[in-house]
């Protein structure tokens, strides 16, 4: 019930129907207008990196920015301490939000993908690796858990805001450029090291290096990452990605939980 | 009908066998200069030398082998010798000629071969229309499909060669001819190294480690390939280290980890090329100032260029990334092309840096980089871009099915939303 009620009002949201709107169009645009100009190939080709980089860009963006809001503003508005009188488990709640907020951009995804497809069949077709649509729905399941504990950290809506931009811009850009600038004073090898932490404690970095491993493009990474590639292209690599995946997920939720409490005790 | 079955299969089996009595050994050695030896259908076995000027012909389906590692077929000192239409399986090398003259070698099929045919200090050689086919091990354990070496006057033509070491293995040969050729799938598909006076024209190189190899050779002609998917952690379309004087023109060098590298080259001209969709188009290190990249197509490739300090030149060239307008007129941008990025550069000279390649903040760094390198003046800059490209477009065609399932979905997602809203 409780996911229904959060559903409809995230959907009702000029906010997500605005978002809907753009990611639907630049999304289209920027395939179909890729999809003019290149033939169509296999490999990592910058048709590919396009699509990549609008998903990593843009999904991330909105998830956080309205998953945190959200969040917030319950708490802001008093409707959070409604809800509580209500016998629901703080559990209860964060994961009513994050199913229904990850129902909602999956909707938003489901309709960008079916305008692909649509204007697509009239360039003669263009093609939807699977491996994206997997890495989308991953995105989708990991920025709504880390837009939820944004949320219950910042409990007011502008501070949400800000705070999930701070922290979209840290993990899409100010890493990899920390990194970039830090290879100027360190060896090659340290910073190969120091880049393979980063992989798994950022998960921008984490869904771009699935893409490369599930669609078998690890090459791309260069050969300073033969070693990493390799093992994740493994079955027991597989299952560690699975597991790293899937700690994206619950441990912030986890977190938001502990901050809501936390809070309560305040 | 149970022995009419039996009748056919027996028949089936004796005629697979039916000449290998026939004695090829024997017959070349009663053979006269210029002698045609017919070899019947059939499989033998054995190691087989000619040392005298004659032509070996086989008949549809004639298979020679060895079960030890001598080569099946040896051609040692000799002059004006044929051979045609077999079939070789070995341990270890098919064909080997040494010190051969007027060489003809057509039509044959190599199997499951370390190597398939080794020229050594040979002149006049044809090789043409064979196909050699490696084994599955591991390149390291694998032999070449054409080696030659130390030889002069070659021509290696219209051979598929697949699953080997290099494709094609030169090494100290003047003048030789490697055209319309196929390999795919193994280490270098043409490696040259030491030689000179070379033609590569019309060849196909596919799915290999790297195309095409070209180290410490010179005065060379590559034109009208097709280098293509060559994607691995190390590879290149093609790759010239050490080489002088190569005019490389008119191929097609598409989906490539790096499609053109240049290290310590000079005098190379890279001309009326299509660079499509590679991760970097043109690769230069120590490339010296009298070589030049002009009249080419650059299409959707991440990176066009890079290079260390010293770089090389770009003449008018097309670059679908070009952002210029043409106000003269003239068909050239108004103002220059600089393919100079600084990740292109870092990466260079730091490989580790590959790993953000097109990432996010690479792409926001790149789109900066257009706006402040458009002062650059020297490294990577093409002063006469061209704005029309020479690509045909694509014909218009609808594909129906994934318009409808496009917007089954879209709308089937609308809906949903509609729905959601109401509960």
């Amino acid at each position: 019930m409780f996911v229904k009620i959060e559903l409809k009002q995230i959907l009702r949201s000029r906010w997500m129907q605005l978002v809907a709107f753009l990611f639907t169009f630049v999304f289209v645009a920027i395939i179909v207008i890729q999809q003019m100009a290149l033939p169509e190939t296999e490999g990592f080709t910058r048709q590919t990196a396009s699509f990549l980089n609008v998903l990593l860009f843009l999904l991330p963006l909105f998830i956080v920015s309205i998953g945190s809001m959200n969040i917030a503003g319950d708490i802001e508005s008093g409707w959070y301490s409604l809800l509580k009188t209500y016998p629901m488990k703080r559990r209860q709640y964060i994961i009513g939000k994050y199913v229904a907020t990850s129902l909602a951009f999956l909707l938003v995804v489901l309709v960008a993908f079916g305008v692909v497809l649509a204007l697509g069949g009239f360039l003669g077709g263009v093609r939807l690796p699977i491996v994206l649509v997997i890495l989308t729905l991953l995105c989708i399941f990991i920025f709504v858990s880390v837009g939820i504990v944004l949320g219950a950290f910042a409990q007011t809506k502008l501070f949400a805001l800000a705070l999930s931009l701070v922290v979209w811009s840290f993990f899409l850009l100010l890493i990899s450029y920390a990194l970039m600038a830090l290879g100027a004073f360190v060896a090659g090898h340290v910073l190969q090291k120091l880049i393979i932490v980063t992989i798994h404690i950022n998960p921008v970095e984490w869904l771009r290096f699935g893409y490369f491993i599930f669609s078998n493009q690890a090459s791309v990474l260069g050969p300073a990452f033969y070693g990493v590639t390799k093992f994740y292209m493994s079955p027991l690599g597989h299952v560690i990605y699975g597991i790293v995946t899937t700690l994206w997920i619950v441990l912030p939720l986890m977190l938001a939980t502990k901050l809501l409490k936390e809070d309560r005790q305040r | 009908m149970k022995q009419l079955g039996f009748f056919l299969l027996f028949f089936l089996f004796t005629s697979q066998t039916a000449y290998a009595e026939f004695d090829i050994q024997f017959a070349i050695d009663q053979a006269k200069t210029g002698d045609i030896i017919h070899i019947p259908a059939g499989r033998y076995e054995g190691n087989f030398m000619v040392k005298k000027p004659i032509i070996l012909r086989g008949e549809e389906g004639v298979e020679l082998y060895s079960q030890n590692n001598n080569p099946v077929l040896k051609i040692e000192h000799a002059a004006n010798v044929s051979v045609e239409n077999i079939m070789i399986r070995a341990k270890n090398k098919g064909i080997v000629a040494h010190e051969a003259e007027n060489l003809e070698l057509r039509a044959i099929e190599v199997k499951d071969v370390q190597v398939g045919i080794h020229i050594q200090r040979s002149k006049h050689v044809r090789i043409l229309e064979n196909r050699v086919v490696g084994n599955q091990s591991h390149y390291a354990e694998k032999g070449n499909g054409i080696a030659v070496f130390k030889s002069e006057d070659i021509a290696i033509e219209q051979n598929t060669i697949e699953q080997v070491q290099d494709g094609i293995y030169v090494e100290e040969v003047k003048q030789i001819n490697v055209q319309r050729n196929k390999v795919k799938n193994s280490r270098y598909g043409t490696h040259f190294m030491y030689s000179s006076g070379v033609e590569v024209l019309f060849n196909t190189y596919l799915h290999n480690v790297t195309g095409l190899m070209v180290m410490m050779t010179t005065n060379l002609e590559i034109a009208n390939n097709t280098v293509s998917s060559h994607n691995d952690f190390n590879s290149y379309g093609l790759l010239m280290y050490d080489t002088q004087q190569a005019m490389i023109r008119k191929n097609s060098f598409q989906n490539n980890r790096v499609g053109v590298a240049l290290q310590k080259s000079s005098v190379i001209q890279i001309q009326e090329n299509r660079f499509q969709m590679n991760q970097t188009a043109l690769e230069g290190t120590k490339v010296d100032d009298g070589s030049i990249v002009n009249d080419n197509q650059f299409t959707g490739n991440i990176l066009t260029a890079r290079s260390d300090h010293q770089g090389f030149r770009l003449v008018r060239n097309f670059y679908d990334d070009y952002t210029g307008i043409d106000v003269a007129g003239d068909g050239f941008g108004d103002v220059p092309y600089v393919a100079v990025s600084s990740f292109g550069q870092w990466m260079v000279r730091q490989p580790v840096y590959q790993f953000f390649v097109a990432s996010p903040s690479v792409m926001i760094l790149t789109s900066l980089d257009q706006q402040i390198n458009k002062t650059e003046q020297n490294l990577l800059v093409d002063n006469e871009p061209k704005l029309l490209s020479d690509m045909k477009e694509t014909a218009f065609s609808i594909n129906s099915i994934q318009l409808l399932i496009g917007l089954v979905v879209s709308m089937c997602g609308l809906w949903f939303w509609k729905r959601g809203m109401r509960v």
